[in-house]
């Protein structure tokens, strides 16, 4: 069967050979905005095992199902008590991001993203412990942060991503003072700092049968003008105790991400 | 009535509310993306990667001069996904998807995910 001229050019314009038939890139309806705010996970299995009653035993699943906070305040709402250091490097790394040349933190390098991180983004984490350590590990970069029951056996060496924590019992709350947390980790994603002589207090207690409640204190004469205090309260999610695979696999260090990331710290390089 | 400013100033408001609504793997800065602005993206997938920290999404969309361009679109990251009832599976070369993104601000072809309408009329979030 042959087909004339007239006939292929029917079928082009039919099926938008020639041109575009509609546009393909058009503004997006206004009720298509993001769905996740705030954040919320399945309910959780009316099966699901409950945690342990002894209120010294926190092992399990648990993750922050609250909506994460761009620039944290304190419990009181307040901004952060930032001395002028602190406030330098929150506007220096502010106008860095408008210019659209932010500065890459350690997360975003796929480090561990530190203390305030592993609690504020909704990632589960696993809570194992003996009567010597108390380890939670965390599903976002498989970090790991271990408290010593025997203050003799914490190691003190330089800085590390989560410090070098010692814990003890204070009733039915788990107090935890971290020290030796490096510099470059960020407080929050507005990018609150710390210095490396920043104490980390936490206190930990079950707030009621499937919550954790985790208040963190932060002490740093050298960025803020008073200690400052957030809570955050984590839910018993046994479900989500496989953790899922959270390693930078196919992504950054290889070439094709590598191109990708450009978009982020160098316009002159377009993504591919 | 509301004056022309006031609903300028209500409509500032709402697409500020919109753009400040963090993915849950907020672990990079999104200046690189125009966060005021969402796009309805129409194209057919090149290829979709499952990989942390983020899935990606290349999108071969026509233009108008009869060409094609590739759409580069971060998509979300594979455990939060996962929970929002996402699999590796739903998306394959050649599907015909439509996306919702807030475009890269220096006008290439890409964006972050907010959405992605599958052929068969199913709707993943993103965000």
């Amino acid at each position: 069967m042959r087909i004339g001229v007239h006939g292929v050019l029917t079928v082009a314009l039919l099926s938008g050979w020639f041109g575009v038939v509609e546009a393909q890139v058009s503004e997006a309806p206004p009720d298509s905005g993001p769905k996740s705010a705030p954040f919320s996970f399945p309910p959780l299995p009316k099966d699901a095992p409950k945690p342990s009653p002894d209120p010294h035993d926190l092992q399990g699943t648990w993750v922050h199902e609250g909506k994460p906070n761009r620039q944290i305040k304190t419990d009181e709402g307040e901004a952060l008590p930032y001395l002028p250091a602190a406030r330098a490097v929150v506007d220096h790394r502010a106008k860095l991001d408008a210019n659209g040349t932010p500065v890459i933190n350690p997360s975003s390098l796929c480090r561990p993203p530190g203390l305030l991180w592993d609690f504020e983004l909704n990632f589960p984490f696993v809570i194992a412990q003996n009567s010597r350590e108390i380890v939670f590990v965390f599903e976002e970069f498989h970090a790991v942060w271990r408290i010593f029951m025997e203050p003799d056996a914490a190691p003190s060496t330089s800085t590390t991503y989560e410090g070098s924590s010692t814990g003890h019992w204070e009733g039915d709350t788990l107090v935890v003072r971290t020290e030796g947390v490096r510099a470059d980790t960020w407080l929050d994603i507005a990018g609150s700092t710390h210095s490396a002589a920043a104490i980390f207090e936490h206190r930990i207690r079950k707030s009621t049968d499937d919550t954790l409640e985790i208040k963190l204190t932060v002490t740093d004469p050298k960025m803020y003008s008073t200690p400052w205090t957030i809570t955050r309260t984590m839910n018993w999610r046994p479900d989500m105790r496989l953790l899922g695979e959270y390693n930078c696999e196919s992504s950054i260090g290889t070439a094709s991400e590598a191109a990708r990331y450009h978009v982020y710290v160098d316009k002159s390089k377009k993504a591919p | 009535m509301a004056s022309r400013k006031t609903l300028c100033v209500a409509v500032a408001i709402v697409r500020l509310m919109l753009g400040i609504a963090l993915p849950a793997s907020a672990h990079h800065s999104y200046a690189a993306f125009d966060m005021s602005k969402r796009l309805l993206v129409k194209g057919t997938v090149q290829s979709f990667e499952w990989a942390n920290p983020h899935c990606w999404l290349k999108v071969v969309v026509p233009t108008e001069g009869g060409g094609n361009s590739v759409w580069n679109v971060e998509a979300g990251t594979p455990n939060v996904n996962a929970r929002r009832g996402w699999s590796p599976a739903d998306i394959h070369p050649g599907d015909k998807v439509q996306l919702i993104l807030f475009p890269l601000r220096d006008g290439s072809p890409g964006g972050s995910l907010v959405s992605i309408t599958l052929a068969d009329g199913r709707v993943l979030q993103a965000r």
